[in-house]
């Protein structure tokens, strides 16, 4: 059985990889990939180029590294949609249980999930024009009812907890209980999920960048490098090896960590090591 | 229990008059105007004004809509703007791609995650189980687009066993219409097998430190017969969720796939018809898929129903 | 005759030794009791019993049964010999079934797995077995949400004795249902063993019951047996010290001094009915409504001690939560001080504090001490002390309870279950209140820790001079630490009066079994 501090432990090192990556390629570049360089198209692994070049001449390990920024940024603000507005709506309509509210907060995230996400987000993506800014609005949208669903659940069973109740009779609000004694008592559900949401927003984004639609060139992005290579295939493998494995490393690293941090963050394996 | 039906039947109908305003208030608001589009931008403006009229876009908002869902239900879909062809007869061809391939995708994938999942479950804690979860644990990382690369490079170019993409049709035989949608379903299906072997695998855990499995034990039952004949009707219930929003995402969710495989299914359909405007077609396209996740949902919640005798009792 | 013998059984989980060397036999007929309080590792021997212990542990020593070895069998072989030869019956009756087969599959379960009868008698021997359980006029097509707690618990007993094994291990069988169904399933367990000769190890937390039903007892702490012998001797003789001070908890009656209550009313409820919306309902129709409290009234007055009796679903909770102005009432009235109390007063809130009964669930594991049992001063709005000042006053009702004042800068998970409670009542007096409700404040908790926290509520509030009312489903906590009480059955106030004499002498029919079905220690032991 995998050790949860062994997974997490795992976990934080691939994912600070591609962090390292994208941080670096703001300060240094090993090459300059907005200039074609034909010639020098096609390279092989070597010592100047550890990747290799695609078949502009570009060298692939600063693609990688810049590709990182993209994937990095869209998912993180998509999953920061979801978080600032699905863990306040989930809240609210645990406060407001049985209610009128809650059934619309309810109703409205079953609508939302029977949308086909790809669908909606490449209609999104027509409609506003293809971009990363969009891709992370389309993306995002999709994240609002897994955070409201999850802390509302979470939330609910809360608010049978009797501490909840003491609260009550010390006189506090539900708005007050909410932020005071909910959240952060559901703070671990949640980064958990924020992991989880995180790997599926690269999948995504590599996704939409791979049909066009999502990081316009010249920026690179890990799916445009794939779509790129795909004619490749044939000729240099690589191409497609390459950023299809920083992809899998990336999200194999959040979810290795989401899994660590669900054992870690737990306070009931907390308190059941004392007694 | 027929409460409880009509009751799911009540927010089914709801949730599907629901969606079909929200595509219809989206697609709106997407800018271009199909008719110049279709024209081209040399064209006159009475000519465009013309085959607004001759299209039904001078017609007011709700009209149009009301017109839109009348003809859905009685099957007809409208005329695309683009090919000028029926709508429902497009959809209709497509089908016959992307129906099968969920189908198939859909199978493989529970083939393979089922026994996987029952197996780590069984085996929780020992190497099997480590195993099976550091294999679901990659296969969920895997972009399924990219494993479909892959797999073109490997079986069609290297080893030259499928043809790269494309699709030849039914009508040569059924036996080659499997063979073309095998490397798409295989690319499909590995991700979400993945998935679905870890959903079985929690569910059968969580299931399995139940009270009641310990009564089946102290009965004299085996432990693989407690799995068999108790745990795995428990565990059914999260795993049928998520066979059935699968199978939605396979219907829908291909469109990559698709591309990859140039497969004229539903996904580059939409896909498709989204570059070129024709907004009748994606709105039909998009209204069918939602359909499906609504009524699949539907089916899985009657389905819970007959699993649990629970849900049989009006009231909860 | 010895039917099984059991010799240095030790059982540890994760490398944690749970029971160490534990040795005794049973004889056929027998009703073995093995007793102890929570983490004695009573449940872990039954389990090692089974061959059913929890993954990660480990086992050793010898249980010879028939002639074999226990735990050295092939697990296929210990199979056969489950539900067939030896069976159990666990504590979770509402947990034990599957809720997806009907009672009457899984009875037959039993029987076709150690193929003890040809399909066509199956539905016979599944009838003769409910009715032997007592099940008898109960469709063995029903599934278990249909049942009550009690009789999802004969179905499992008729699970575990249809084949009639030669051992029934019964771990606390009752003590998830109310008491009078308690009595009930005690005596069918019992009439197992007089009259089927079946050997009975029935573990049990409870002194009396032990007292009253077994033959032999066997007494354990921390996994160690520390005393043994037949009931009489062992609680006539109180010759392990550990004995004696468990026997002491169960059946001690402490006195309290009578304190002057006043004739003026503290809290004055009015016949309030309190309505649930069930939550079956249709499409558009809302659900029946369910009268959970009915036409109830009742008086604390100043320094009272009143306490409360009734089984589960009888109404208490939703009456406490109704007085402590969380749930609305239909219709009556409550007031308090002579006010009449609305849900959203603080002036109110702050004169009256409860104390709950889970230890665990009772406090946010995200807050520290300090700030935990400060919270109550939230209710006194602008005129809240200081923050400093309420961590004075913190410190100083931490020792009050019997806590290091230290314990501020502490999280509650580094507290035992019994000084959980001394912290939730610590939170109840830090603001002072006129009035506390204690909701099953002492159920959760072992008996010894018990009458410690019971002394202590005695104490503390004499010293405050605190009116209180006491919830609570067990009569000799009630015998104990009130003067008044009442006793409440669905929804309705069926007697009140003294304390006393209620219990020496109720009018009530329902009171009167309630009294008959506890568990009370024989009379040879009150000397």
């Amino acid at each position: 059985m995998i050790k949860s501090s062994t997974s997490l432990q795992f976990g934080i090192l691939l994912c600070l990889a591609p962090l390292a990556m994208a941080t670096i390629s703001f300060f240094w570049q090993p090459f300059d990939i907005t200039e074609l360089n034909i010639s020098n198209r096609l390279k092989s692994i070597s010592l100047t180029h550890p990747f290799g070049t695609d078949h502009f001449g570009r060298d692939m390990l600063t693609m990688i590294m810049v590709g990182a920024r993209t994937s990095i940024a869209v998912a993180f603000v998509a999953v920061g949609i979801g978080v600032l507005i699905g863990v306040p709506l989930g809240l609210f309509a645990a406060t407001c249980r049985g209610s009128i509210i809650d059934d619309g907060v309810m109703r409205f995230n079953d609508l939302v999930f029977a949308f086909p996400s790809l669908v909606i987000a490449i209609l999104i993506t027509a409609i506003a024009g293809p971009s990363a800014f969009n891709a992370i609005i389309a993306i995002g949208i999709f994240n609002i009812p897994v955070f409201a669903r999850i802390s509302r659940a979470a939330a609910l069973s809360l608010w049978q907890r009797e501490f909840i109740l003491s609260a009550q009779v010390a006189g506090k609000t539900g708005f007050r209980i909410s932020i005071e004694h909910i959240l952060p008592n559901l703070m671990h559900i949640l980064i958990v999920q924020a992991t989880i949401q995180f790997s599926l927003g690269i999948l995504a984004e590599a996704g939409l960048s791979y049909i066009g639609l999502g990081a316009q060139p010249p920026t690179p992005s890990w799916g445009r490098m794939l779509a790129d290579a795909q004619t490749m295939v044939s000729l240099a493998p690589r191409l497609a090896i390459i950023p299809g494995i920083a992809i899998i490393l990336t999200v194999l690293g959040l979810n290795l960590l989401g899994d660590g941090l669900r054992d870690a963050l737990d306070p009931k394996l907390r308190g059941s090591v004392k007694k | 229990m027929i409460n409880f039906f009509f009751r799911r039947l009540f927010t089914f109908v709801l949730s599907l008059a629901l969606a079909s305003f929200v595509i219809f208030s989206l697609v709106e608001i997407a800018p271009g105007d199909p008719a110049s589009f279709m024209l081209g931008i040399n064209a006159q403006a009475d000519t465009i004004a013309a085959l607004r009229s001759e299209l039904g876009l001078d017609q007011p908002k709700i009209s149009r809509y009301l017109a839109w869902i009348s003809g859905m239900l009685t099957g007809d879909f409208g005329v695309s703007y683009t090919y000028r062809t029926n709508v429902s007869e497009m959809v209709g061809d497509r089908l016959w791609v992307s129906l099968p391939l969920a189908i198939y995708a859909l199978f493989l994938s529970t083939v393979i995650a089922l026994p996987t999942g029952i197996y780590a479950a069984a085996k929780r804690g020992k190497a099997g189980d480590f195993t099976v979860i550091s294999a679901t644990q990659i296969g969920i990382a895997i972009p399924n687009f990219w494993f479909a690369i892959i797999l073109v490079g490997i079986f069609s170019i290297k080893l030259q066993w499928f043809s790269a993409g494309g699709f030849s049709g039914w009508q040569n035989g059924i036996l080659d219409g499997i063979t073309s949608l095998t490397l798409p379903a295989i690319a499909l299906a590995l991700p979400q097998a993945a998935i679905l072997s870890r959903i079985v695998r929690s569910a059968l855990i969580e299931t399995l430190g139940e009270d009641y499995i310990r009564t089946a034990r102290a009965k004299g039952l085996s432990s693989w017969q407690t799995i068999w004949a108790h745990a795995l009707r428990n565990a059914l219930i999260p795993v049928l969720t998520i066979i059935g929003l699968q199978f939605s995402f396979l219907l829908a969710g291909a469109i990559i796939i698709e591309q990859v495989f140039y497969l004229p299914g539903l996904g580059r359909l939409v896909f498709q018809a989204i570059t070129q405007r024709d907004l009748i077609v994606v709105e039909s396209v998009v209204m069918l898929l939602v359909f499906a996740v609504i009524l699949v949902n539907f089916i899985v919640d009657i389905a819970y129903m007959l699993v649990d005798p629970r849900l049989r009792q009006d009231g909860i | 005759m010895t039917l099984l013998s059991v010799k240095n059984l030790s059982v540890s989980i994760h490398e944690q030794p749970i029971i160490k060397n534990v040795s005794f036999n049973l004889g056929a007929g027998e009703i073995l009791a093995l007793t102890g309080e929570s983490g004695s590792g009573k449940s872990i021997s039954a389990l090692a019993l089974m061959g059913l212990l929890p993954h990660g542990s480990k086992k050793e020593g010898i249980i010879n049964f028939e002639g074999k070895d226990l735990n050295k069998i092939s697990e296929s072989n210990f199979c056969k010999l489950r539900g067939k030869k030896i069976s159990m019956v666990f504590q979770e009756p509402m947990t034990a079934l599957n809720p997806v087969q009907s009672i009457g599959k899984q009875i037959s379960e039993t029987l076709i797995q150690h193929k003890a009868c040809a399909p066509n008698e199956l539905k016979d021997r599944v009838r003769k077995a409910m009715d032997r359980v007592g099940l008898n006029g109960i469709d063995p097509s029903r599934f278990p949400h249909q049942l009550s707690g009690g009789q999802r618990q004969r179905v499992v007993i008729a699970m575990a004795i249809c084949l009639e094994p030669s051992i029934l291990i019964a771990d606390e069988p009752t003590t998830a249902l109310d008491v009078t169904t308690q009595s009930k399933i005690l005596k069918l367990i019992q009439e197992f063993a007089e009259k089927d000769g079946i050997s009975i190890i029935l573990i049990t937390h409870d002194l009396a019951i032990v007292a009253n039903i077994s033959n032999y007892l066997l007494l354990m702490k921390e996994g160690i047996l520390v005393d043994q012998g037949r009931p009489k001797k062992v609680f006539r003789d109180l010759s392990h010290p550990y004995t004696k001070k468990l026997f002491a908890a169960s059946s001690e009656q402490f006195s309290f001094k009578a304190t002057n209550t006043s004739k003026e009313k503290l809290l004055e409820v009015r016949s309030v009915s309190v309505n649930y919306m069930s939550h079956e309902r249709g499409i558009f129709s809302k659900g029946k409504s369910v009268e959970a409290v009915s036409n109830v009234s009742l008086n604390i007055r100043k320094g009272e001690r009143l306490g409360l009796v009734g089984e589960s679903g009888c109404g208490k909770s939703t009456l406490t939560r109704t007085i402590l102005g969380l749930q609305s009432a239909s219709s009556g009235h409550i007031k308090f001080d002579g006010q009449e109390v609305s849900k959203y007063a603080n002036s109110f809130k702050k004169n009256i504090q409860v104390v709950f009964q889970d230890p665990y669930g009772s406090f946010n594991p995200r807050q520290k001490i300090g700030r935990l049992i400060t919270e109550p001063f939230f209710t006194l709005g602008r005129k809240a002390p200081s923050e400093i000042e309420q961590r004075i006053i913190a410190r100083k009702m931490l020792k009050e309870v019997g806590l290091s004042s230290e314990s501020i800068e502490k999280y509650i998970h580094e507290f035992s279950g019994g000084q959980r409670q001394r912290i939730a009542i610590a939170r109840a007096l830090v603001i002072k209140p006129k009035l506390i409700i204690f909701d099953e404040a002492v159920s959760a908790l072992d008996v010894s820790i018990r009458t410690q926290i019971l002394k202590l509520i005695s104490n503390l509030t004499e010293r405050y001079g605190l009116s209180y009312l006491f919830i609570s489903h067990d009569l000799t906590v009630i015998e104990n630490i009130t003067e008044n009480c009442l006793v409440m059955k669905n929804g309705k106030i069926v007697e009140r009066g003294q304390t006393k004499h209620i219990l020496r002498d109720p009018k009530n029919e329902y009171t009167l079994s309630l009294i008959n079905a506890a568990p009370k220690f024989p009379k040879f032991l009150h000397a």
